[in-house]
């Protein structure tokens, strides 16, 4: 097969595929149905302030595999509504933060500087409106990125390093996410090792499961979907509880809800908002490509630009509405470019790369990493065709959100006025259910709440979480990886520093881990 | 074979009226030793799935990893003995993985056989353009000076890789940590090995030509490369292909025994099933029952004891 016939052939496999609804010649596939679910599921969670995406992939994921298997079939499902939910809460979360100056996701803090001047001024439509216009323009920008990027980096990857500069690369992901997630290189490392540790109980080559204490549950290994939900997800539930109970007697003051307004965006108006979209989704895709940045930092770089380049007659921060589409272009370009290195080389750098790749681990049948782009000619390599089949539903979604979004995002204004305290615990009791109808085994929900309890305690110390969720999930590989350069160069000690590549590589994470000062002195948001 | 299979399923048709009213009073566990989503996963699912169309009974599978199959065991070996009970693994696990592990925690008897259910197509493989027909062209390789990397996916397969230097007076660097053989094709394919052991998905790549069964793991020909050295030819006495094995603990009722033997071996065995079309495809039928499953288990087990006493320094 030839690379035309394989991206073909996944275009056919997300769209044919697995067919839901056969209406004569009308397929609808479950991909499809999935990624349209989780779309819409996606912007009303980014629209309610208190969730975020990853509160319905947890939801999702662990229901999702119970219900379609643990077949290769069941991937494209699964990964449908994940991509789904990625881009519905990227789009989402403006919409709070435009209207009720509460942002619904973090990264969406700097739309509310323009958004909320703009909604008071009877402009909420219209700020709704870019801010759609300028998170799918960077969404699909950066979807092309990946697309065109992904296959030849895992290709030159595969052709020119060999084991030893693979671990000497996953070291260097690694010291860069401890360092730059969270603010302090010491509790980014201490959050990194934490991860390598938990992932090692009952891991290794050894026929006795390591640090498995003679107990049988953990002789087969944590169930790692509970310990990621559990620390991402039970855990920022735990603070929310802990937020909620010192404000209670705070009383809570409902946001003035304010009329859309002039909903109108005119070509004209679009045309002038291209120039800091185009700047802010160029960042957004270079800062999404690096493991660990995450989309406050983009916004924040984004928005930065976009008021240096400004000279409009309203200022930045009092409602222009370049200042939205400088934010959101750079937030939501975040997420294609984000599965550059998760898809390429396994490194997941987000939590929705997390999902996925966790996802992809309990279903079987699609690891993610340089083999899954091997053109080979004489057989068909499955992995390849679920890759491009993941591209056609990046695009779908994509194109979903250019047609309904703004609708969408209008409809919810009035919707996401849930309060905390009722819909926090009904998240928690839906996790809870979800891991065990997953499992269907007790000791998954103690490990969950374990490790919910875990997250509470990292987060109320300060302790970045995302090190330790991705050092527990690359933890396997790099594990693998450098116990085979080991053996395969011979048992040489020094394996990691024969290659030019891969001392460089490891020069570069000292550097990095050293030099953590220095980076911390750019523009920083929380 | 075939008279051999057919007078087995004569013989257990014969004791047929003993235990056709056995049933399960409930649903069964299936006990599966590897990790979900792969290969030996989709097979044990499919017996469950077939089980449960053609006799109506309702099998619950439940992924049981660590330990090299280990963990499954003791799981089954401390379930009671009703028949509500079943684990699926490789009769590695009984053989090789009890006198390897330093406390496994179960022995080969403490478990009833119900049926083996498939082999591999185990061989050692390399990528064609390397130049090598054979694994004397290996080892001339590297008594010359080259150094030679060896995948490997279990300690049996490892032992066997050091075993085979050994005769042979070389020595390979061998790759122990991979997880199946599609991991080792994978590396041998991106060049991370130079050679390696591949149970099965070599096929596709063998019969375009990209790579090469330097020698047949098993012991009877590839399917693939019928013509593959035998180990025989370069020194070595065993052979390294794994079986897929049903299990019980021990002390089943003889008619559940009987009843549960009879109904994985008959839907693994059946055209049309899934698992059967499965096997057939990535693996080979390959299905004993009663005493002759239990031999063949303890035949592995003698020879594991010999091979690990043949690399002992």
């Amino acid at each position: 097969m030839g690379g035309l016939e394989y991206i073909l052939a996944g275009v056919m496999e997300a769209l044919f595929g697995n067919p839901a609804i056969v209406l004569g010649p009308i397929v609808l596939s479950w991909p499809i149905l999935l990624v349209a679910l989780g779309f819409f599921i996606g912007v009303l969670i980014g629209a309610t302030p208190g969730l975020s995406g990853p509160f319905a992939m947890a939801l999702a994921l662990p229901i999702l595999i119970s219900i379609f298997g643990f077949t290769p079939d069941a991937l494209l499902p699964v990964f449908g509504f994940l991509v789904g939910v990625m881009k519905g809460a990227t789009v989402g979360g403006a919409v709070p933060a435009i209207l009720f100056n509460t942002p619904g996701t973090p990264d969406a803090f700097m739309t509310t500087l323009d958004g909320y001047p703009m909604a008071k001024n009877g402009q909420g439509g219209k700020a709704l409106r870019v801010a759609h216009f300028a998170s799918v323009s960077g969404d699909t920008f950066s979807d092309i990125v990946l697309f065109v990027c992904a296959p030849f980096l895992a290709i030159s990857i595969e052709a020119f390093l060999g084991l030893p500069e693979k671990s000497a690369l996953m070291i260097l992901s690694l010291s860069f996410v401890a360092v730059v997630v969270g603010n302090d290189t010491f509790k980014g490392i201490l959050a990194a090792c934490f991860g390598l540790l938990v992932a090692s109980i009952a891991t290794g080559t050894d026929s006795y499961p390591r640090l498995s204490m003679g107990s049988d549950v953990l002789a087969s290994g944590l169930p790692t979907i509970a310990v990621v939900i559990g620390v991402l997800v039970v855990g920022e539930i735990f603070v929310s509880f802990e937020d909620m109970w010192r404000s209670a007697r705070e009383k809570q003051k409902a946001p003035p809800k304010i009329a859309p307004g002039d909903t109108s965006l005119s070509m004209g108006e679009r045309r002038k908002l291209l120039p800091f979209i185009g700047v802010s989704m160029s960042i957004g895709t270079v800062i999404g490509a690096l493991p660990g940045i995450g989309t406050t930092l983009a916004a924040a770089l984004g928005y930065t630009a976009g008021r240096k380049m400004h000279k409009g007659e309203v200022d930045f921060g009092k409602g222009a509405p370049e200042g939205i589409a400088a934010t959101e272009a750079a937030n939501s370009a975040v997420s294609g470019a984000n599965l550059i290195p998760a898809l390429s080389l396994g490194i997941p750098g987000n939590v929705a790369a997390v999902f996925i790749i966790l996802a992809a681990d309990t279903i079987g049948g699609f690891n993610p990493g340089p083999s899954v782009f091997r053109f080979s000619a004489d057989e068909v390599n499955p992995e390849l065709v679920v890759a491009f089949a993941l591209f056609t539903l990046m695009v779908a979604a994509n194109l979903l959100n250019w047609t309904t979004g703004a609708w969408f995002m209008r409809l919810l204004g009035g919707l996401i006025h849930v309060p905390k305290q009722i819909l926090l615990p009904i998240v928690l009791l839906l996790t809870l259910t979800s891991v065990y109808v997953q499992g269907s085994n007790m000791s998954d929900v103690y490990v969950l709440l374990f490790f919910g309890a875990l997250g509470y305690l990292m987060r109320s110390t300060d302790i970045p979480i995302l090190p330790f969720v991705i050092a527990y999930i690359l933890a396997g590989p790099l594990e693998t990886t450098i116990r085979s350069a080991f053996e395969a160069t011979g048992s040489d000690p020094w394996f990691l520093f024969r290659s030019p590549i891969s001392v460089i590589f490891l020069i570069l994470a000292t550097a990095i881990i050293c030099g953590a000062g220095w980076l911390r002195g750019g523009p920083r948001l929380k | 074979m075939k008279t051999l299979l057919s007078a087995a399923a004569a013989a257990i048709l014969s004791v047929s009226a003993a235990y056709a009213d056995w049933a399960p009073s409930g649903p069964i566990k299936l006990q599966i030793g590897f990790k979900a989503g792969g290969g030996a996963d989709t097979m044990a699912r499919l017996i469950a799935e077939d089980i449960q169309a053609e006799y109506g009974w309702t099998l619950l599978p439940e992924n049981v990893t660590g330990a090299g199959g280990g963990v499954m065991a003791r799981s089954v070996k401390d379930s009671a003995a009703d028949g509500l009970t079943i684990g699926v693994g490789i009769t590695d696990t009984f053989a090789y993985g009890v006198l390897a592990a330093r406390d496994p925690g179960y022995a080969t008897s403490d478990f009833e056989y119900l049926s083996t259910l498939a082999g591999t197509q185990m061989g050692i493989v390399a990528k064609s353009d390397r130049g090598w027909k054979n694994m004397s062209d290996v080892i001339a390789a590297a008594k010359a000076g080259e150094e030679i990397s060896f995948g490997a996916m279990t300690p049996r397969l490892a032992d066997g890789s050091y075993y085979i230097g050994k005769v042979n007076g070389v020595e390979f660097n061998i790759v122990s940590s991979y997880k199946g053989g599609k991991a080792v094709l994978n590396a041998v394919n991106a060049s991370d090995v130079d050679i390696g052991w591949v149970a099965g998905p070599q096929k596709s790549g063998v019969s375009a030509g990209d790579l090469l069964n330097l020698a047949n793991g098993e012991d009877k020909p590839l399917r693939v490369s019928p013509d593959a050295q035998t180990l025989a030819e370069i020194g070595v006495d065993f052979f390294f292909g794994a079986t897929f094995v049903a299990i019980a603990p021990a002390g089943l009722p003889d008619d559940a025994r009987l009843a549960l033997s009879d109904a994985i071996s008959t839907v693994v065995q059946k055209d049309g099933t899934k698992s059967n079309a499965f096997i057939s495809k990535a693996l080979t039928i390959k299905v004993m029952t009663g005493d002759e499953a239990r031999s063949y288990v303890e035949g592995e087990l003698a020879d594991a004891e010999a091979l690990l006493n043949a690399t002992v320094e």
